[in-house]
């Protein structure tokens, strides 16, 4: 049964791959900027890396989830999320249908309501309060040994971000970026005199005997006809190998403002996506007739290790209100590390492959403490769509045996495919 | 470089301006996320615009004009912007040369990106007094 869905993800991966444009003719400042990348990448400067911190899946309380640990920190705006199948190791049948939610933080239903794009700057510096709170609904499917029915659930759940270490406009991070604007502005201007020897280089090599007017200036129409987004291709193909080492020898002695611009933006971002989050979160699954309740309260702290690397720490409580068979409540406490295995320029997707291990023990009166541990890989499929695979390990308690699991979901951003479709 | 650029008007690398028939440049980049952080520099005279200069910043559009004093007129000028996707993930850049009413005369170049928050990129082109 996994070889199946692995067969069908890879066949999936495939026809995304097929289907990617062909690469475009090279601009001018498309070149111009290549070139800067590869010297700068050859002297191993930077590094990129993605966020971690934003949650699309359904939340942790629902035990079909492939989120064992919750992270403090919703989508900015909407996303949705679906657990399609869950795969008992060894087993041949078909999975059981998994959950739906939908999350939307306060932000996004305000910005909706006043006719807003979530994106709008003035809008976002405005409403930052209404970014710390974001809701969740869903279902969920409901096992007859566990829930008491087999009638699907009603999710719901609401997360308040008490602290947020990654709020833009906070003093630290402005400062980062103020310092990223003032890196792009050198850079800018040290840009303008390259590109322009650049140009005269390539002008020179390329109309040896009549790139230059009888003052010895360069003639002005050459320049309305050599860099264009159409013509630029001609006007490289017509210089040899040693024009090439020239114009690089150029960018070198140009390099130290693009070398200040790109550790000015990794500080920044490393400094917004390193910042700790602090949020309080309530969940539950309500069930209909005499199917269980369940209902979570939970805080959840996470943290920037590195700009690949972040740290989730989860401390909850949970009741299950089992109506005419009574109630019983349990502790719980889980912690997860997730580290991002590509940049946004290494894998086939902007989105990095996200590799995870996470852990959880739960307490409840007069029983074992029962143990899960959980490793995951999120693979992008495109801009806003990922797929998650799970395997997961559980300990026996008195109300299973325990065992091994795999899990495939699909996870959709719903703000980010609709950037990418704009 | 995962900068995704999409032209709707090609970036001729170089436009003529009639800077003694009153044309000049009109420039417009509209932003789509929290802060916008983007630059235009001169290789003659050096930086000409930023983000933080325009009142009201952040803005979901920036406009400016350039040449409508024909004192600022220098022959050969390379206009360079500069775009950083940290804080604001889509841009539109646009300049159009416009006439001495106002009128726009033809778009220049029009073009639209997109990058994740550690990508930079840049565009250019030349001014040709006639």
């Amino acid at each position: 049964m996994i070889r199946s869905y692995v067969t069908t993800l890879v066949s999936a991966l495939a026809l995304v791959l097929v289907a990617a444009p062909a690469a475009r003719a090279q601009t001018f400042d498309a070149w111009v900027e290549a070139r800067i990348q590869a010297l700068l990448d050859a002297q191993q400067i930077g590094q990129n890396g993605k966020g971690a911190d934003k949650q699309r899946e359904t939340p942790a309380a629902d035990s079909r989830s492939t989120s064992l640990v919750d992270s403090s920190s919703s989508t900015d705006f909407v996303s949705a999320a679906v657990n399609l199948a869950t795969v008992a190791a060894g087993s041949s049948g078909s999975g059981t249908t998994g959950s739906q939610a939908v999350t939307a933080s306060l932000y996004a239903l305000m910005a909706g309501l006043n006719g807003k794009t979530p994106t709008d700057p003035q809008f976002y510096r405005d409403h930052m309060n209404a970014r710390r709170a974001s809701f969740t609904v869903g279902t969920a499917v409901s096992d007859v040994k566990k829930d008491n029915t087999d009638k699907a659930a009603t999710v719901l759940g609401v997360k308040i971000l008490v602290f947020n270490g990654r709020e833009l406009y906070k003093a630290k991070n402005l400062a980062a970026i103020r310092a990223a604007q003032k890196a792009l502005t050198g850079a800018t201007v040290a840009g303008a005199v390259l590109k322009r020897r650049i140009q005269e280089i390539l002008l020179a090599a390329a109309h040896p005997n009549d790139a230059l007017d009888a003052n010895g200036a360069f003639k002005p129409a050459l320049f309305l006809t050599a860099f264009g987004d159409a013509t630029f291709v001609n006007t490289l193909k017509s210089v040899g190998p040693e024009v090439l080492k020239k114009l690089d020898a150029e960018i070198v002695s140009a390099m130290a403002t693009f070398v200040d611009l790109r550790k000015a933006v990794q500080t920044a971002y490393d400094t917004i996506q390193q910042g700790g989050q602090f949020a309080v979160v309530y969940s539950a699954s309500i069930r209909q007739g005499d199917g269980f309740d369940r209902h979570r309260a939970e805080f959840v702290y996470d943290y920037g290790l590195s700009h690949r690397v972040t740290w989730t720490a989860n401390g909850s409580w949970d009741y299950v209100d089992k109506k005419a068979m009574g109630h019983e409540s349990t502790g719980r406490a889980a912690t997860e590390f997730s580290g991002d295995l590509t940049t946004a320029s290494e894998g086939w997707s902007r989105q990095p492959i996200r590799l995870s291990g996470s852990g959880q023990v739960t307490w409840a009166l007069d029983q074992p403490a029962a143990k899960e541990f959980q490793a995951k890989l999120s693979l992008p499929v495109t801009g806003g769509i990922e797929i998650p695979l799970v395997y997961r390990y559980s300990s026996a308690t008195s109300q299973s045996s325990g065992g091994n699991e795999g899990k495939l979901g699909f996870t959709i951003d719903l703000s980010r495919l609709m950037q990418a479709a704009k | 470089m995962a900068v995704t650029r999409t032209p709707s008007t090609a970036n001729p690398g170089g436009v003529a301006v009639d800077t003694k028939a009153g044309q000049y440049l009109h420039f417009a980049l509209q932003a789509s996320g929290p802060i916008p952080i983007f630059s235009l520099a001169s290789n003659v005279k050096g930086p000409l615009h930023e983000a933080p200069d325009f009142i009201g910043h952040p803005l979901a559009k920036y406009e400016w004009e350039h040449l409508k004093n024909p004192s600022d007129a220098q022959q050969l000028e390379l206009l360079n912007l500069g775009l950083s996707f940290l804080t604001s993930a889509q841009y539109t850049y646009t300049v159009e040369l416009r006439n001495t009413g106002g009128g726009v005369v033809s778009t220049v170049l029009q073009v639209r990106y997109s990058g994740a928050p550690t990508d930079t990129t840049s565009e250019s082109f030349t001014v040709v007094i006639q």
